[in-house]
C-alpha cells in the first residue's frame, strides 16, 4: 500500500533506483561491483545481516565499542562514589560496627552499575549512529521494498550521485543480476 | 485552648453540679478551688476536674488532655509526677509509687520504702493502671428489677437505701448483712465497728479466695488466737514448702521473691528450698530439690516430715497419726528436708500451702516451733483479717432461711468466687435487696438489686496494713472516671454520715496516731506511701492445743485427683479483663489467653491423652471439658487445673476466655476426679513455647543447646569454669572503631534470681506502649512482647529441672540485624543502643530473621486500631505508639535514659550509678536485672558482667552483647 | 519424523551436521510461517480460552495486593520467627525462571550455539516476564510497601541515604539492572523483525504501531553493521550479569547468620537452579507453543534435546549442591549448622524437602535416556515436575531455617493463608496473560536470525562474524541435503 496512494502534482521527482536481487551471491557480487564502479551514494539493504558485506562496501570498523567502554567506566566509578559519598561521608552510621566504607560489599552494585551503564551507552549509541528512529524513508515509497525485510536485496543507487544516470545505471544494474530495477520516487 | 479549658472549668465551678461533685469528691479542694496552694494540690484539683469531666462524658474528652497553653504557677506540663500509694491484694498491702502525667496515672513501680515491695511490684500492680481505664469498667449506678436491667442514678439509690435502713434500724439490724471482700483497710475496720454499733444484730462476712483463711482458722486452732504469720525469708537458710507457691500466689510474694534472690546469691549461706507441689509453679522451679506429689498425698507427706524431725531431733508434743506407705522419692525427699531443716534450725521453716486444710497449717506451725522458726524466720501478728461475725456458712443458711432482708457486698466477685460457698446463685438471689458494689458490672451484679461502680484504688481514698503491721495510705491519682465510690464511703452513707473516702482515712489516721500533730504525719504518709510506725507487733504464740490433730487425716488414695490453683495471672477471675494479664505467657505453661488440664507426659500416656486433645474432666457437681497439655512434672495420675476462667460478666476482653471449673472452690486445693474422657476433638492451646510441639529431633537439639544457653554453678562455689567463659570479643578483621559516648549501656541478667514471674514483661508492656494482639494472632507467633522468658525443662519429663532466661534485645555492639536493614532503619548509637528507627522502617522485616536471638517483633497489622479512647490515657506519652508495618525491639527503656541525662546536665553532674533503671528492672521482684554504665568500672552492672558467672548468648558469633547473663545457681542437697 | 540418517536433527555423529531448519524452507516461507502467527486477526480458540483464565488469575492478583495493602501484612502466614514467606519465595523463584532468556539469547550466543536461534526470542520474552513477576514481590513483601522508593539512592529533603551494606540493597540494583538489560536486549533483537510485520501489514493499526517499534529499520548494510557490534557487546554484558544476577539474590541469604543461609556454596548453587528452572519453564512453554503453532520445523525435536541436556546438567549440579550442602553441615561441626540440615530432612518440613528432593534430582535422570529428551510429552512432565521442585526448593531454603534457629524458645512454624496462596497463583497467572499477549502480537521467533543461520545466508563463505559465525558444517553436506540447489527453491 505504501506509496500507492494518489499524489497531486508537483509529479514525483527521482530520488534513486533500487536494483532487487533474489539470492545473496548475486546481491553480493553487484554490491561490490557497484562499489568499484565508483558509486559514492549507494546503499545495500538485506532482511538478515549479510556476510562479506562489510568487505564488498569497504565499511570502516564502527566506533561504538569504544563509547560503551565509556559508558562502563562512568557507571563503575559513579557507583562506587555514590556508596562512598552517602555511606562514607554524607550519612555515616554506626552499623554492625563494621567499617562506614569498605570495597568487598560495595562490589555488587558498582558491577551492576557498570554493567547498566555500558548497556544503556550501547543501545542507545546504536540508535543515534543509526539515526534511529527514522520513521520515514524515500525507499518506504517503493512498494516492492516491502520484501526487502523478508526475502530479497536490494542494492539503492541515489541520483544525487555524480556518476548517475538512470537509464546506464539501470542496465548496469541488470547486468549485474537485478530481477529487477525500481523507481525510487519522492513526492 | 488551655484558656478556654480553664475558663471552662470556671464556669463549670459556678455550676451546682461541680460544687456539689466537689464536696463529694473532694471537698478540701472546694477552697483550694479558688487559689491552687501546692503543686499536689493543683495536681488533686486538676484530677477532679478530669474526673468530672469522665463523669459526665464516661470518655477521655481530648482537650483536658492537652498541653496548657498558659502554664498555671509550679506546674511544668509533661514533667511525670510520682505519688505514693497503696495496693490490696491477697489480704496484704503492697507499696507503690505510681507515675502520672499531666493528670494521668500511666505506670505503677514499687515503693522502695514499703517493706513488702522494698521498689518492686508484681505483674498485678503493673497491670492496674489498664484495669484503671478499662473502658468495660462499670459506668453507672444499675437498678435490676424483675430482671430488667435500669441505669439509674447516686441519688435515687441513696433514696431507696434510706428507706431499707429504716427499716432495718428498728429491726437493730436483723437480716442485715455485709460480704465484704477482707481488705486490710483499718478505715474499713473502724466502720465496720461503727456499723456493728448501729446496727447490733447485723452480722457481716468476709470473703476472698486469695486470703489464705485456711492458715487463719488453722493457726487460731493452733495458737488459741488470730494472727498471720509474717515470713522473714532472707533469714533462713533452709525451707520446705509443701503446695506452697511462695515466690508468686502468696501475700508476700514480692518481699520472698526479694528474699530468695538475695539468699541464692549468699555464698556462705546460700538458701535451700525444697518444694512438694503437684502441679510446677515458680517456686517449684526455683526449688534444689522438688518433689512431684501427687495432691491427696501432701498431708501425708507433711505428717512423715514431722516424724522424721523428730528422728533427727527436732520432736514435737504431738501424737502424730502414722502414715501410709512412702514411696522411694518421697522418703528420700522428707529425709532429706527434715535432716536440712533440722541442720538450719532457727533459719528453716516450713510453708504449707493456702489450700490445705487448717490441720496442716497448725502442724506446721507446730512444726516451725519446734524447729526455733518463730520469732526469727516466721513472726506472727495479730491480724484485721478477723472473719467477720459470721462465715459463709451462715450467710448461706440466712439465704436460704430467706432471713437476708439487705445484702450489702461490698467489691469482690462472691456469685463466682464463693458459688459453691454460699449455695449458687440461687441462693443468693433469696436476699430480699441486695446491694453490691463493684468495679465490674460482674456474675453478682446480674443478682443484685442494685449494682454500684466501686472507685478502682487508683481513683479512691483509703487505707491498707500490711500482714506486719505497716499503714500506708491508698491516695487517688485521678477522681474517678465513672463515678465510682470507695467502699469506705459507701459504708458512712449507710452510717447516714456521707463523708468522703478523703475525711474518712483522714479520721481514721488521726485516731491511729492520736496526737495533735497527727496532720503533718498524715502528709508524711501520703508523701512517703508508709507510716513511720507499726500498726501491730509480733505477737508471742505457742501451741495451746492439738485437739486440731483429730481433723488431720489423709484423704483415701484416688487413681486421679486434680489439684487446683488460682490461675497465676487472672487469679480468681478478677483480672480477666486484663488483657495484658491475658497475653502474658504463664510461666511455667507459657499459655496464654486461656487454661489447660495440665498432664505429666507418663500420666497422659496412661489415660490415652493427646496434648491439645479436649478432655472431658468430672468431679463431685462439676464437670468441664478443656484442652489437655502436657506438662513435665505434674505429679503422676494428677490432672493440674486453674480457677479464673470462662468468665461470663468479665468485659469485652475476659468474656469466654478459658474454661470455667463450676462447682470448685475458688481457694483451689485437692479436688477428687470422677471421671476423665478424651473427646477426640482437638482444642485451642495457645502457648508462646510450644515444648510439647516439639518433635524428638528438636528435642534433641535443645537438650545439646540448653547447657549453652544457661549456665549452671553450685552455690558454694559460684564461679564458671573457665572453657564456659567463651571469649565474648573475638578481633575483627578491620580497625575497629571505638564508641565515643560518655555512657555505655549495658545489662547483667542474673538467672540465679530469675523465677520467670512475668512481672518485667507486664511493666515493659506498659512502660513501652506495646500492644496486646489477641489469641488468635499469639497463636500465629505474633506476640509483641519486648521480653521473652524462655522457659526451658532438663531431665526426665516426670522430674524435671527448670530453667528461665528472659531474654530481650542484647544490644549487640556488632548487632546482625543492623547491617542486612537496607534504609539503616536501625543503627548503633555512640553509647552501645541499637536504635530503631520507627519512622525510617519500611518493614522487609530482614533484621528479625538476621538476629540470632530472635527478640524483634513486627506490627504485622495495626494493632492500636480499636485501642478505646480511655485506654489509650495509659499510653506512655514518652514512647511513640508503632503504626502497622513497622519492627520494634526493646530499647533499654531510652526514653528513661535520656530524661536520666537531661535531669543530670541540669544538675550540672553526671549520671549517679543506677540513676537510669529500666522499667523491667525496676519491677523485678528478685531485682535479677541490673543495668547501668559499663565505662565506668565501679557501676554494679560492670562489675556483674566481670563477674565469675557471668557469661554471653551466642557470643561466638561474635556479636558481643551488651547483656550478659549470670549463670543461674544451685545448691542440691547431698543424698541423705 | 522419518528422515534419513544424515538428517535426523537429533544425530550426535559430530562430523555430520543436520540442518537446523527442517524441510529448506525459503526466507519468505520462514517469514510467511511466523508473521502469520502474529498477524492472524483471530486467535485461534485455545489462546482465548488460556488467556481468560490467566487474566482471571491475574486480576485475582490484583486484588490480593489491594487487600493486602488495606489490612497490613498479617494477611499472610508470616510471624516470628518466619517473617520471609511466600512473597520471598516467590521471588527467589521467579528471577531464577528469568534467568534462561538471557543465558540462552547471551551465553549461547558467545559460545556460538546456533541453534539458539529458533528458541531465543521466545526465551527472552518469557524473561522479561518473569523478572516483571519477581520484582513486584519484594515491593509488596515490605511492611510499609508506599515507602518503597526508599531503598533508591535519591537527594531527599531527610537527607537519608539507604545502606548499601545491606544484600537486599544489592537486590534492587541488581534485579533492576537485569530487568533493564534484558528488556533491550530483547528489543534490539526484535527490531528487523518488527521491520517485517511492517511492511507485511495490512490494517493502518498495524502500520503504525509496528512502524513506530521499528523505529524505520530498513536494513541498510551499515545499520546491519553497527547492529551486529551492539548485539555482540549486549550478550557479552548481559553474560557476567545473567550470573551476577542469582548470585546477588543468593546474598539475601548467604550473608546473614542463620543457619542454612549462611553458606558460601549459594552463588553457584543458585545460579545452577535458576538456569535449571529457566530452562524447564522454556520447555514447559515452548512444548505446546510449537505444537500448537505447527512451529516443529523450526524449533526441531533437536532444540528439545539440547535444552534437554542442559536441564539434565543444571539438574546434577543442584543435586550436587543439596549433598554437599550435608555435608559442609556435618563436617563443620557447627551443631546448628548441623541440626538445620537434618531437620529439613527430617524436621517438620521434611514433605517440602522430599517433594524438592524427588523434583529435582530425582525425576530429571530421565534424562539420560534419549528417547525421554526427545519425545515431548516425557519432556514437559519432567519441565512442569522440575518447575515444582525448584519453587519448593526455595521454600525450604527461606522457611525451614527461619523455623527453627539458635534459640529453641523462639522456633515456630509457619502456614501459608490462601491469601498467599491466591497471590501465587496471580502471579502465575500475570506471567501467561504477558506471554500469551506476546505469542499474540510480536514476533516469537527470531525470522532474521533463524534466516541467517539457514543455508541461503550463504554460509558456505568465510570468515563470518556475528550471527553467521561459524558453525562447522562441511560444505558437501550441504550440497548433499539440498539436492546441489544451494538454497534457491523459486
Amino acid at each position: 500500500m505504501r506509496g500507492a496512494e494518489v499524489r497531486p502534482l508537483p509529479p514525483p521527482t527521482l530520488w534513486g533506483l533500487a536494483g532487487e536481487f533474489a539470492d545473496v551471491d548475486r546481491f553480493l557480487a553487484a554490491v561490490e561491483a557497484c562499489r568499484k564502479e565508483g558509486f559514492v551514494h549507494y546503499d545495500a539493504h538485506a532482511p538478515i545481516p549479510v556476510h562479506g558485506l562489510d568487505e564488498a562496501m569497504e565499511i570502516r570498523p564502527s566506533q561504538l565499542p569504544k563509547l560503551v567502554f565509556l559508558g562502563g567506566l562512568l557507571g563503575c566509578l559513579g557507583g562506587l562514589a555514590l556508596q562512598w559519598w552517602t555511606n562514607g561521608v554524607d550519612y555515616p552510621f554506626r552499623i554492625s560496627g563494621k567499617p562506614l566504607f569498605a570495597f568487598p560489599p560495595a562490589i555488587p552494585v558498582t558491577f551492576e552499575m557498570t554493567v547498566l551503564f555500558s548497556a544503556l551507552f550501547a543501545v542507545f549509541g546504536l540508535l543515534v549512529a543509526n539515526r534511529h528512529p527514522e520513521l520515514y524513508h524515500p525507499l518506504f515509497e517503493l512498494p516492492a521494498f516491502a520484501k526487502g525485510s523478508d526475502d530479497k536485496f536490494f542494492l539503492v543507487i541515489e541520483a544525487r550521485d555524480p556518476r548517475f544516470a538512470e537509464e546506464e545505471t539501470s542496465r548496469f544494474l541488470q547486468r549485474l543480476g537485478a530481477v529487477a530495477v525500481h523507481r525510487v520516487e519522492v513526492a | 485552648m488551655g484558656k478556654a479549658y480553664w475558663r471552662s472549668l470556671d464556669e463549670l465551678a459556678a455550676t451546682a453540679e461541680f460544687q456539689d461533685l466537689l464536696a463529694r469528691e473532694f471537698p478540701h479542694l472546694a477552697e483550694e478551688l479558688t487559689d491552687p496552694r501546692t503543686r499536689r494540690d493543683f495536681l488533686k484539683l486538676m484530677a477532679a476536674s478530669l474526673g468530672m469531666v469522665g463523669m459526665a462524658a464516661c470518655r477521655w474528652p481530648k482537650e483536658t488532655i492537652l498541653p496548657f497553653a498558659g502554664r498555671p504557677e509550679g506546674r511544668i506540663p509533661g514533667v511525670p509526677q510520682q505519688f505514693a500509694t497503696a495496693m490490696g491484694l491477697f489480704g496484704n498491702a503492697l507499696g507503690l509509687l505510681v507515675t502520672s502525667y499531666d493528670g494521668r496515672p500511666i505506670k505503677v513501680e514499687g515503693n522502695p520504702l514499703h517493706p513488702e515491695s522494698q521498689g518492686a511490684a508484681h505483674l498485678w500492680a503493673q497491670a492496674s493502671v489498664l484495669e484503671l481505664y478499662d473502658p468495660d469498667r462499670s459506668q453507672a449506678v444499675v437498678q435490676r428489677q424483675a430482671g430488667q436491667r435500669v441505669v439509674s442514678s447516686w441519688e435515687a439509690f441513696q433514696q431507696e437505701l434510706r428507706g431499707l435502713l429504716a427499716a432495718l434500724r428498728s429491726s437493730q439490724g436483723e437480716g442485715f448483712w455485709v460480704l465484704g471482700d477482707a481488705t486490710p483497710s483499718p478505715t474499713r475496720v473502724r466502720l465496720q465497728e461503727k456499723l456493728a454499733a448501729a446496727f447490733p444484730r447485723a452480722r457481716w462476712v468476709d470473703w476472698d479466695p486469695l486470703v489464705r483463711w485456711q492458715e487463719l482458722s488453722g493457726l487460731r486452732q493452733g495458737t488459741g488466737v488470730t494472727v498471720v504469720p509474717h515470713l522473714e525469708l532472707r533469714r533462713a537458710r533452709v525451707v520446705a514448702s509443701f503446695g506452697d507457691d511462695l515466690l508468686l500466689r502468696h501475700p508476700q510474694a514480692v518481699a520472698n521473691a526479694r528474699a530468695y534472690a538475695e539468699g541464692r546469691r549468699d555464698s556462705q549461706h546460700p538458701l535451700r528450698l525444697f518444694v512438694a507441689e503437684p502441679v510446677p509453679t515458680v517456686t517449684g522451679a526455683a526449688a534444689d530439690l522438688r518433689l512431684a506429689a501427687a495432691p491427696g498425698r501432701l498431708q501425708q507427706l507433711l505428717v512423715a516430715l514431722a516424724q522424721e524431725l523428730a528422728k533427727v531431733g527436732v520432736s514435737l508434743p504431738l501424737q502424730l497419726p502414722p502414715v501410709g506407705e512412702l514411696s522411694e522419692k518421697e522418703r528420700a525427699f522428707v529425709a532429706t528436708a527434715a535432716r536440712d531443716l533440722a541442720r538450719a534450725r532457727g533459719a528453716s521453716f516450713v510453708a504449707v500451702g493456702a489450700a490445705l486444710p487448717p490441720a496442716c497449717h497448725a502442724l506446721g506451725f507446730a512444726m516451725n516451733l519446734a524447729l526455733g522458726a518463730v520469732g526469727s524466720t516466721v513472726r506472727y501478728t495479730s491480724t484485721v483479717q478477723a472473719p467477720g461475725s459470721a462465715s459463709l456458712d451462715a450467710l448461706r443458711e440466712a439465704l436460704s432461711r430467706g432471713e437476708v432482708q439487705l445484702l450489702l457486698v461490698l467489691g469482690g466477685n462472691p456469685a463466682r468466687t464463693a458459688a459453691r460457698e454460699l449455695g449458687g446463685e440461687e441462693n443468693l438471689r433469696r436476699a430480699k435487696s441486695l446491694v453490691r458494689l463493684g468495679l465490674y458490672e460482674d456474675e453478682t451484679s446480674r443478682l443484685a438489686h442494685w449494682h454500684l461502680p466501686q472507685a478502682h484504688f487508683l481513683e479512691g481514698w483509703g487505707d491498707l496494713r500490711s500482714a506486719e503491721g505497716v499503714y500506708s495510705v491508698v491516695q487517688p491519682l485521678i477522681a474517678p472516671l465513672y463515678g465510682g465510690k470507695t467502699a469506705e464511703e459507701l459504708l458512712s452513707f449507710v452510717l447516714g454520715e456521707e463523708r468522703s473516702g478523703y475525711e474518712l482515712v483522714r479520721e481514721s489516721f488521726a485516731a491511729l496516731v492520736g496526737r495533735a500533730d497527727w496532720e503533718q504525719a498524715f502528709r508524711k504518709t501520703l508523701h512517703d506511701g508508709v507510716w513511720s510506725e507499726k500498726l501491730a507487733a509480733p505477737v508471742a504464740v505457742q501451741l495451746v492445743d492439738t485437739g486440731w490433730l483429730a481433723a488431720l487425716r489423709f484423704p483415701e488414695e484416688t487413681k486421679l485427683a486434680a489439684w487446683v490453683m488460682p490461675d497465676s495471672k487472672v487469679l480468681d477471675g478478677r483480672f480477666a479483663n486484663n488483657p495484658w494479664l491475658q497475653e502474658l505467657p504463664e510461666p511455667i505453661t507459657k499459655l496464654t489467653w486461656g487454661n489447660a488440664v495440665l498432664l505429666g507426659p507418663a500420666t497422659a500416656k496412661a489415660l490415652g491423652v493427646r496434648h491439645k486433645e479436649l478432655l472431658r474432666v468430672a468431679w463431685e457437681g462439676g464437670e468441664a471439658v478443656l484442652p489437655a497439655f502436657l506438662l513435665p512434672g505434674v505429679a503422676e495420675g494428677t490432672l493440674g487445673l486453674v480457677t479464673g476462667y470462662g468468665r461470663q460478666a468479665a468485659g469485652r476482653v475476659g468474656d469466654g476466655v478459658g474454661v470455667a471449673l463450676p462447682g470448685v472452690a475458688a481457694v483451689g486445693g485437692s479436688l477428687a476426679v470422677v471421671s476423665l474422657q478424651g473427646t477426640g476433638r482437638t482444642g485451642e492451646v495457645v502457648s508462646t513455647q510450644e515444648q510439647q510441639a516439639i518433635d524428638k529431633l528438636g528435642l534433641e537439639a535443645l537438650g545439646h543447646r540448653l547447657g549453652e544457653l544457661v549456665r549452671e554453678v553450685r552455690a558454694q562455689d559460684p564461679v564458671l569454669p573457665p572453657e564456659e567463659r567463651t571469649e565474648l570479643r573475638p578481633p575483627m578483621p578491620w580497625k575497629e572503631r571505638q564508641f565515643s559516648g560518655e555512657y555505655q549501656w549495658g545489662m547483667a541478667v542474673d538467672l540465679a534470681a530469675c523465677i520467670g514471674c512475668g512481672a518485667c514483661v507486664v511493666a515493659c508492656q506498659a512502660e513501652n506502649n506495646i500492644p496486646v494482639v489477641g489469641a488468635k494472632q499469639v497463636a500465629k507467633g505474633r506476640q509483641m512482647h519486648w521480653i521473652r522468658i524462655d522457659r526451658y525443662f532438663a531431665g526426665s519429663p516426670e522430674e524435671p529441672s527448670f530453667a528461665f532466661a528472659p531474654v530481650m534485645c542484647q544490644h549487640c555492639e556488632n548487632a546482625p540485624c543492623e547491617q542486612v536493614c537496607p534504609v539503616a532503619a536501625t543503627v548503633h548509637s555512640e553509647e552501645g543502643l541499637n536504635e530503631m528507627v520507627y519512622n525510617r522502617c519500611v518493614g522487609t522485616r530482614y533484621c528479625s530473621n538476621n538476629c540470632p536471638y530472635k527478640v524483634r517483633r513486627f506490627n504485622y497489622f495495626n494493632y492500636f486500631k480499636n485501642v478505646s479512647q480511655v485506654t489509650k490515657m495509659a499510653f506512655n506519652p514518652e514512647v511513640t505508639v508503632r503504626g502497622r508495618g513497622v519492627m520494634e525491639k526493646c530499647t533499654f527503656c531510652v526514653q528513661r535514659i535520656e530524661a536520666a541525662k537531661i535531669a543530670a546536665r541540669n544538675a550540672g553532674k553526671p549520671l549517679a550509678d543506677g540513676a537510669v533503671v529500666p522499667a523491667c528492672a525496676q519491677t523485678c521482684p528478685t531485682q535479677a536485672i541490673t543495668f547501668g554504665n559499663l565505662a565506668d568500672p565501679e557501676s554494679r552492672v560492670a562489675k556483674l558482667q566481670r563477674d565469675g558467672r557471668a557469661y554471653g548468648i551466642l557470643t561466638e558469633l561474635n556479636t558481643r552483647p551488651r547483656v550478659l547473663y549470670l549463670a543461674k545457681i544451685t545448691n542440691p542437697p547431698e543424698e541423705a | 519424523m522419518s528422515l534419513p540418517a544424515h538428517l535426523d536433527p537429533t544425530l550426535d555423529d559430530p562430523t555430520s551436521r543436520p540442518p537446523l531448519v527442517l524441510g529448506q524452507p525459503s526466507f519468505a516461507e520462514i517469514t510467511e510461517q511466523v508473521s502469520a502467527i502474529a498477524e492472524r486477526p483471530k486467535p485461534p480458540l485455545w489462546w482465548t480460552v488460556s488467556f481468560a483464565i490467566s487474566l482471571f488469575f491475574a486480576v485475582v492478583l490484583l486484588a490480593m495486593l489491594g487487600y493486602l495493602f488495606v489490612t497490613g501484612l498479617g494477611v499472610w502466614g508470616l510471624n516470628m520467627p518466619v517473617a520471609w514467606g511466600f512473597a520471598i519465595v516467590n521471588f527467589v523463584f521467579w528471577v531464577g525462571i528469568g534467568h534462561a532468556g538471557t543465558l540462552i539469547s547471551a551465553i549461547l550466543f558467545l559460545f556460538r550455539q546456533k541453534w539458539r536461534t529458533a528458541i531465543n526470542r521466545f526465551a527472552e520474552g518469557m524473561t522479561i516476564f518473569a523478572v516483571i513477576c519477581a520484582g513486584l514481590f519484594p515491593a509488596i513483601h515490605t511492611g510499609r510497601p508506599w515507602f518503597d522508593y526508599w531503598l533508591f539512592p535519591y537527594p531527599n529533603q531527610m537527607q537519608m541515604w539507604p545502606n548499601f551494606r545491606s544484600p537486599l540493597m544489592w537486590d534492587v540494583f541488581a534485579v533492576s539492572t537485569y530487568f533493564t538489560v534484558s528488556l533491550m536486549f530483547w528489543y534490539v533483537g526484535m527490531i528487523p523483525d518488527l521491520a517485517t510485520l511492517r511492511d507485511r501489514a495490512k490494517t493502518r493499526a498495524r502500520q503504525i504501531v509496528y512502524g513506530i517499534l521499528a523505529l524505520g529499520w530498513r536494513g541498510s548494510a551499515r545499520h546491519w553493521h553497527r547492529y551486529e557490534r551492539v548485539y555482540l557487546l549486549l550478550a557479552a554484558l548481559a553474560t557476567p550479569l545473567v550470573l551476577s544476577v542469582h548470585s546477588v539474590v543468593s546474598f539475601d541469604f548467604a550473608v546473614s547468620q542463620l543457619p542454612g543461609w549462611h553458606a558460601t556454596i549459594f552463588p553457584p548453587y543458585f545460579v545452577a537452579g535458576a538456569i535449571f528452572s529457566g530452562f524447564a519453564m522454556v520447555l514447559t512453554l515452548l512444548i505446546p507453543i510449537r505444537k500448537a503453532f505447527g512451529l516443529e520445523n523450526i524449533v526441531t525435536v533437536r532444540h528439545l534435546d539440547n535444552m534437554a541436556k542442559i536441564l539434565l546438567a543444571t539438574g546434577l549440579m543442584v543435586g550436587y549442591a543439596y549433598g554437599i550442602e550435608f555435608f559442609t553441615a556435618w563436617y563443620s561441626g557447627n551443631h546448628f549448622e548441623a541440626f538445620t540440615f537434618y531437620n529439613r530432612a527430617l524436621g517438620p518440613y521434611a514433605w517440602a524437602y522430599w517433594i524438592m528432593v524427588f523434583c529435582n534430582v530425582v525425576v530429571p535422570q530421565v534424562l539420560w535416556f534419549k528417547k525421554a529428551r526427545t519425545t515431548p510429552w516425557i519432556l514437559m512432565v519432567t519441565s512442569i515436575l522440575v518447575n515444582v521442585g525448584m519453587w519448593f526448593e526455595r521454600f525450604v531454603i527461606t522457611v525451614t531455617s527461619l523455623s527453627r534457629d539458635f534459640l529453641p524458645s523462639s522456633w515456630g512454624y509457619y502456614k501459608p493463608t490462601w491469601v498467599d496462596l491466591l497471590t501465587l497463583a496471580g502471579s502465575f497467572g500475570l506471567f501467561f496473560t504477558l506471554f500469551l499477549l506476546f505469542i499474540r502480537f510480536l514476533p516469537m521467533i527470531a525470522m532474521a536470525e533463524v534466516k541467517s543461520v539457514m543455508p541461503q545466508a550463504g554460509l558456505e563463505r568465510g570468515p563470518h562474524r556475528g550471527h553467521g559465525q561459524y558453525w562447522g558444517e562441511i560444505p558437501h553436506q550441504h550440497e548433499a541435503i539440498l539436492g546441489g540447489d544451494n538454497g534457491e527453491r523459486r
